[in-house]
């Protein structure tokens, strides 16, 4: 579903991505490790067509990105580390805009509550501005607009770093719920335990390169810590 | 999952009403548009004030020139009764000074029905001229020539709004279209949807665009169609058409210009600092710049030489009849002589001599005022080539335009009044030469003063002109803009 093919980003001199495959099926949660730096974001906005490949290509259900950007991002919902939404309006507009244009048709306010709450956010929360929100509520409306999109692809760069440990857990959960209905999900985490308690594979990428790929079930917890300390010591 | 077929109408609205949304919570937009309403509303109220000054100035004229004619008819009647006594210079019997000081005409320009829109060179240039049998360098030329471009400015009317602070006001809403998007970090959230930038840009332009022209275009033209009924006809209607797709034009080119600033992207500070730049250049600087252009390449006519050769030849022409000057005294003592006898007068040789001086001074100053005129002429044409370059010049010419305050209508006023000095000189010179004393019939049929209106057909192709470039130039930009936005990346 979600493919990068021998991609390759440079910036300028700089090799932010070095000649990286990487094939996610759909249904699979697939967690990227790796320290600042080590090109995470970068394949997560090459997907988004947010930067364009200095070689190599990425596909998404076998869609070019470069080449049918707006079809792409059809099957694609993406959260963000800090979920950026429009101060003055409340949580329930800022979804109800970012899903219209999602799906092209206006959702009802009943599901769009359910939607929110689905997320995470107290139902008294919805009506009131963003700008009052706390990072965590904006992450909650972030989930709520990927929910919205029903879309057969996530793409996550962090998303549970402004969760409190009970809100991630919640967040886990519902990835898990998700990878389990056929959606494809390719999530970017400094957070070991998440990546293993939820992704279904794992790879650690340092300096552009995608340097391990393993399946979740074969690593324990600890094996994986000592894993990612020696690449990221080598 | 159902499938999502494209659909780039429906994006759009969605970004419509959603920028609209923002921009009234914010209410960046009602300040706006409360700035502009206000400087619509004043620019408009100065430009009826001085079309009502100058409809009264013109209706004072003509009342006057009619209690002019009612008196001196009076007074013929009673003259050629015999029961007036007469006085040599006010003796309306006396073709001399019926084509003097006594009658005389008024040559008057009405105010084109769109007048308010743009005082133009209105408040320059004279409205009316009191027609004699004196040189018309003497009623013409009498006022400051200056190039088109000094006369341009200084006016806070609806055309300085539109031309110089329209763009101001665009510049204030479109500066950070994509780049207070970018900074908030909110344009991450929208491109990972299926929507474009050009798209999301377009929608921006759009909201911002059609809430500037719901105040700049309606507000003038509702309010003139309910002040003066002369603007109701269908010439003026298409007329304030133009006058709509010429501002609309611009405030699409600046908005465009916004546009393609954004896409460099450079941060929201940067872009103002840019698009007042940019302002500074096009609405201030070139105009400046080209009227020094103007004045370099065609000077203006000098009006010291004018003055000089002007008082040379009236003292030549004066000096020719100096004998004629001499033998008016005899009527305080011989009144009788000015009475009319077989429908003939004695001109008093003074009148004569001043008549035939005065045609002698036109006669002889002739080729100076072609020249002085061919000068202006070559002034304005320049000027016309070098408004290509900047496109509040190209607006402000076409807004004057369509007002009927540019340079182009005063010029055919001041020929059809040149032609009307003319025809008024040929009636009387016979009357005068032979001596001919003036009757009832003549002071009925005394050449009359019609103006003749420049052709809509020209007016309105120097308009259509103009608002095609505009409206070429706003797509121009407005597709590099779009071209490029969708080359960018969004990081």
């Amino acid at each position: 579903m979600l493919d990068a093919i021998e991609v390759t980003k440079q910036f300028g001199a700089k090799s932010a991505l070095d000649n990286i495959s990487l094939s996610v099926l759909p249904g699979e949660i697939y967690c990227l490790l790796g320290a600042n730096g080590a090109g995470k974001t970068t394949l997560v906005n090459l997907f988004l067509n947010f930067l364009q490949p200095t070689s190599g290509s990425l596909q998404i259900g076998k869609l070019d990105v470069v080449r049918h950007p707006l079809e792409t991002k059809r099957l694609l919902a993406y959260i963000p580390e800090q979920v950026t939404l429009y101060g003055v309006l409340s949580g329930l507009e800022n979804l109800a805009f970012f899903s219209s244009l999602a799906i092209g048709e206006h959702l009802p306010r009943q599901r769009l509550l359910e939607l929110l709450e689905a997320a995470g956010l107290p139902r008294q929360a919805a009506d009131d501005r963003v700008a009052t929100y706390s990072k965590g509520m904006r992450q909650k409306v972030g989930i709520a607009i990927a929910l919205a999109k029903n879309a057969k692809a996530l793409l996550l760069d962090e998303p549970t770093s402004g969760l409190d440990p009970s809100a991630a857990n919640e967040f886990s959960e519902l990835l898990v719920r998700t990878s389990n209905d056929g959606v494809t999900v390719l999530t970017t985490t400094h957070d070991l335990f998440h990546a293993k308690q939820t992704g279904t594979r794992i790879g650690i990428m340092k300096q552009g390169r995608l340097v391990e790929e393993l399946r979740s079930e074969e690593v324990s917890h600890a094996d994986l810590e000592a894993l990612y300390l020696k690449h990221m010591k080598s | 999952m159902k499938t999502m077929q494209p659909r780039p109408l429906s994006t759009l609205s969605l970004i419509v009403l959603h920028e609209a949304r923002i921009l009234v919570r914010d209410r960046t937009l009602l300040l706006v548009c409360c700035v502009l309403a206000l400087m619509v509303g004043y620019g408009l109220f100065v430009g009826l004030a001085q079309a009502t000054l100058r409809d009264r100035m013109v209706a004072q004229v003509l009342k006057h020139q009619q209690e002019t004619q009612t008196a001196n008819s009076g007074m013929l009647q009673s003259v050629l009764a015999g029961q007036t006594a007469l006085i040599p210079f006010s003796n309306p019997a006396n073709p001399a000074a019926m084509a003097g000081t006594l009658s005389g005409r008024y040559a008057t320009m009405p105010n084109a029905p769109l007048a308010a829109l743009a005082i133009g060179q209105s408040d320059m240039m004279p409205n009316y001229y009191r027609i004699t049998y004196l040189s018309k360098v003497q009623f013409m030329y009498d006022t400051e020539i200056e190039n088109p471009w000094n006369l341009l400015s200084g006016h806070f009317d609806l055309a300085f709004v539109i031309v110089f602070v329209l763009p101001l006001l665009v510049t204030t809403l479109g500066y950070n279209l994509l780049s207070a998007e970018r900074e908030h970090g909110t344009l991450r959230m929208l491109c990972s949807q299926p929507l474009s930038i050009a798209t999301l840009m377009t929608g921006k332009v759009i909201v911002r665009m059609l809430a500037l022209l719901a105040i700049a275009i309606p507000v003038p033209l509702v309010v003139l169609l309910l002040i003066r009924p002369e603007a109701r006809g269908a010439e003026q209607l298409v007329l304030m058409l133009s006058w709509s797709a010429l501002v609309a034009a611009y405030t699409l080119s600046w908005f465009a210009v916004a546009a393609l600033v954004n896409t460099v992207g450079l941060s929201s500070s940067t872009n103002a600092l840019i698009m007042v730049a940019l302002w500074t250049i096009l609405v201030l600087i070139l105009p400046v710049t080209m009227n020094l252009a103007v004045g370099l390449v065609s000077p203006a006519p000098s009006r010291t030489e004018l003055a000089n050769r002007t008082r040379v030849a009236t003292a030549e022409s004066l000096r020719e009849y100096e004998d004629l000057y001499s033998a008016d005294y005899r009527y305080a003592s011989d009144p009788e002589a000015l009475l009319v006898k077989n429908e003939r007068i004695e001109v008093p040789s003074r009148m004569r001599a001043f008549f035939l001086a005065k045609q002698k001074v036109d006669e002889r100053i002739e080729p100076l005022l072609k020249h002085f005129d061919q000068q202006l002429l070559q002034q304005q044409k320049l000027v016309d080539r070098l408004s290509l370059l900047s496109p509040a010049m190209l607006v402000n010419e076409a807004l004057t335009s369509i007002a009927g305050t540019d340079s182009r209508r005063f010029l055919a006023f001041k020929d059809q009044t040149e032609a009307f000095h003319k025809e008024w000189r040929q009636y009387f010179s016979p009357r005068i030469l032979e001596s001919r004393a003036m009757t009832m019939r003549d002071l009925s049929s005394l050449p009359r003063w019609h103006w003749i209106e420049m052709p809509g057909s020209e007016i309105r192709w120097s308009i259509w002109w103009r608002a095609i470039l505009m409206l070429a130039l706003a797509s121009v930009l407005g597709g590099l803009a779009l071209a490029r936005s969708s080359r960018r990346s969004i990081e």
